[in-house]
């Protein structure tokens, strides 16, 4: 177990001795055993001696321990990462940037502030995750949906602070979120938009406020600790048709991107789609795409030529509204697409409130709908690190990039499928590309780690950058948000430096660092 | 001809049996055979039929519950209070996110994951590969190790029907128990 840098074995017994008096013994783990808990499964950085190995963890339950680890934290110059119900999975897991990080655990923080039925809203603390709210909607027999889920057991507060995109209405995650409560690195408590009013009745309703919107400094940010956040809820529609739209050829990806961009511009596809290669016999156990061995993707497609040519491509449609507007939607949609796309067909369902059976919905229909459900997390025995592109919503464009991308990975003997896709806004898409991290081959995830940053570079080239990027590969992705000479990592620097001035929240997360590591950095 | 399945119903002679373990044929045709130490067994049914799964339950006289790649369901639905409520013993064979992520359910409750063995076949040629990524050694002497390495070898031979379409599966069997101390 590493120590925090620079601290004695007997300064760090005295930090985890006053730890134990903040929470209580039994919510300060440092055992071996533990630790091991802590670190993520999947990383990239898995075999190497980079990977940054926790010295413990804490799980505080309220907002007032939140505060007094900090101030422990502060005390000692320990640096610390905060995290919720979520795994990740794919980002990072729940791996720091600094070995010898307090991981900060917020499990604890679980409950349910209210629920408010009639405006379709929640406060929560950071521990909910997506299924107990779930859960506890079902339990008052409420008609909401949440929105956002797979898997399910992710944080509400962690998916939209770290803005992931999903298949509902609110596909931008971030966008559900309204209002949160902050510890600060340095021990206060604010409260951001109408939040900051005491008694306020409008929590969840605004998020803005009067002023500036700060609410989006603590999203992918190590400016403080969410402790409660206020989220928007989708009330059951009238009537939901969940469709699958299934274009046949290699080639059809083009007109289907851009038949896609006219209606979602156009309001009649409100949900955020993900689009992706059409496999009818999808197998789960074939892995993510680059994975060995077997899968889409895996070395037995060979090198050499263009991008693998796929069987068609599909994508899943939810329609939410009022009967004959549904309708008239999905009858325009399909006649839209098959003027684009020869041979373009169809696979629907239609639903009718009261939606008493939707626990038995198949999952593609519960995806859609906002119901959380797991069973569609694959059969992966490798794990991955996303390399998520912001692309213009252009199907030309995206034929461009499919190539450059599957150039890198050939360089590094892999291959790139093409998908998936998410549609998160009707203003553009987000592709996904993964460098697969392999549990017993540390050669094998060093390859992984140097195509991602290759990835990361040649995007960079044409103009792109990551939406999101995976906790070890922040500095790269980050380098490429460049426009004077790097301006806007100088702001975040500043805002970092005045927040936390001894450094020790997440630092090194979204390649912000703290002046204290600075002058560490390459 | 007979099948592995048939035999361990009872209804075939051990010599069918030739790729087998002695140990795991020991404990799964005897009649005398010891239930293994296990309050329940997960397992996903992408991995294993139904009928495998019951012959499961039956080897562990324990509930076999089944699980369709959404662990995590289970978990919020009832294992957390059964964990919470008792201390349980419990085994899994899924896939390997799923064990990280009961890994990580677990520690939230006082569990642990004790054992862990990773699980490679060859669909076309039998093989099988175990690869024990726990201290084996630590715990050798101890019933949940025995059960453990019982539960893999009954594993091999009643969920081999049901992966024929795939070229190699690869998956994590798994126990998890209170921490100790």
């Amino acid at each position: 177990m590493p120590l925090p840098q620079g601290l004695s074995q007997r300064d760090f017994d005295n930090a985890v001795a006053e730890l134990r008096e903040v929470v209580g013994d039994e919510w300060v783990f440092t055992s071996d055993e533990h630790i091991q808990t802590y670190r993520d499964p999947y990383s990239a950085l898995q075999g190497s001696d980079d990977e940054p190995i926790p010295s413990g963890a804490v799980a505080p339950q309220s907002v007032e321990h939140v505060q007094g680890v900090l101030r422990v934290l502060n005390e000692y110059g320990i640096p610390t990462w905060a995290f919720s119900t979520g795994k990740n999975f794919g980002y990072g897991g729940t791996e720091s940037r600094v070995a010898g990080s307090m991981m900060i655990d917020l499990k604890r923080m679980n409950r349910i502030i209210e629920i408010d039925e009639d405006n379709a809203t929640a406060i929560v603390e950071a521990g909910v995750s997506q299924y107990e709210l779930y859960q506890e909607i079902r339990r008052r027999g409420l008609k909401l949906w949440i929105d956002g889920p797979s898997p399910a057991y992710s944080s509400i507060t962690a998916i939209g602070l770290e803005r992931g995109v999903g298949y509902g209405l609110n596909g931008e995650r971030y966008r559900a979120l309204s209002g949160l409560e902050v510890v600060l690195p340095t021990g206060n408590v604010i409260r951001t938009g109408m939040a900051a009013i005491e008694g306020a009745r409008t929590w969840a309703q605004y998020p803005y406020g009067l002023g500036p919107h700060v609410q989006g400094m603590f999203s992918q940010s190590n400016y403080g600790v969410v402790t409660k956040v206020g989220v928007r809820l989708i009330p059951h529609p009238p009537a939901f048709r969940s469709s699958l739209v299934i274009a046949p050829n290699n080639e059809d990806i083009v007109p289907m991107i851009d038949t896609l961009r006219k209606l979602r511009l156009g309001g009649a596809i409100t949900n955020a789609v993900s689009l992706g290669p059409h496999a009818p016999g999808f197998d789960p156990w074939a892995g993510p795409p680059g994975a060995p061995p077997g899968g889409p993707g895996g070395p037995g497609m060979g090198m050499g030529g263009g991008p693998p040519r796929l069987p068609g491509w599909s994508f899943r449609l939810g329609l939410y509204g009022f009967d004959r507007v549904v309708e008239a939607n999905w009858e325009q949609i399909q006649d839209e697409f098959s003027a684009a796309i020869s041979g373009a067909s169809y696979e629907t369902a239609k639903f009718d409130a009261p939606y008493d059976d939707q626990d038995n919905w198949e999952s593609r229909h519960k995806m859609l709908a906002g119901i959380p459900s797991f069973q569609e997390t694959p059969v992966w025995n490798h794990g991955g690190a996303f390399v998520s592109m912001v692309l213009p919503f252009d199907g030309q464009a995206y034929w461009e990039f499919r190539e450059i991308y599957d150039r890198v990975y050939q360089r590094f003997g892999r291959r790139y499928i093409g998908g998936p896709l998410h549609n998160h806004s009707p203003y553009g898409l987000i592709a996904l590309g993964t460098a697969v991290v392999s549990r017993d081959d540390p050669e094998a995830n060093l390859r992984s780690r140097e195509m991602a940053v290759a990835l990361i570079e040649e995007a960079g080239k044409l103009g792109y950058g990551e939406y999101r990027a995976p906790t070890p590969f922040a500095d790269e992705a980050m380098a490429a948000y460049n426009w004077n000479d790097h301006a806007l990592m100088r702001f975040f620097e500043t805002i970092k430096d005045t927040l936390d001035p001894n450094g020790i929240l997440a630092p090194g997360k979204s390649g912000i660092w703290p002046e204290r590591y600075r002058g560490n950095r390459a | 001809m007979t099948t592995r399945r048939q035999v361990l119903k009872g209804g075939a002679t051990a010599l069918t049996l030739t790729s087998v373990g002695a140990q795991a044929f020991s404990f799964a045709a005897g009649p005398e055979r010891k239930p293994l130490a296990f309050d329940r067994v997960i397992v996903d049914a992408r991995i294993a039929d139904r009928e495998a799964r019951a012959l499961i339950a039956d080897a562990s006289a324990a509930p076999c519950v089944s699980i369709q790649g959404d662990l995590a369901k289970l978990w919020f639905d009832s294992l957390r209070d059964t964990l919470l409520k008792a201390p349980t013993v419990f085994a899994g064979i899924t896939a390997d996110l799923d064990a990280e992520v009961m890994r990580a359910f677990a520690r939230d409750v006082g569990y642990q994951q004790r054992l862990r063995a990773d699980i490679t076949i060859n669909v076309s040629t039998g093989r099988l590969i175990v690869r024990r990524s726990d201290n084996a050694a630590r715990s050798t002497q101890s019933a949940i190790s025995t059960g453990f390495e019982d539960l893999i070898n009954f594993y091999k031979m009643v969920a081999m029907p049901v992966q024929n379409q795939r070229a190699q599966i690869e998956l994590t069997a798994w126990v998890i128990a209170p921490i100790r101390g």
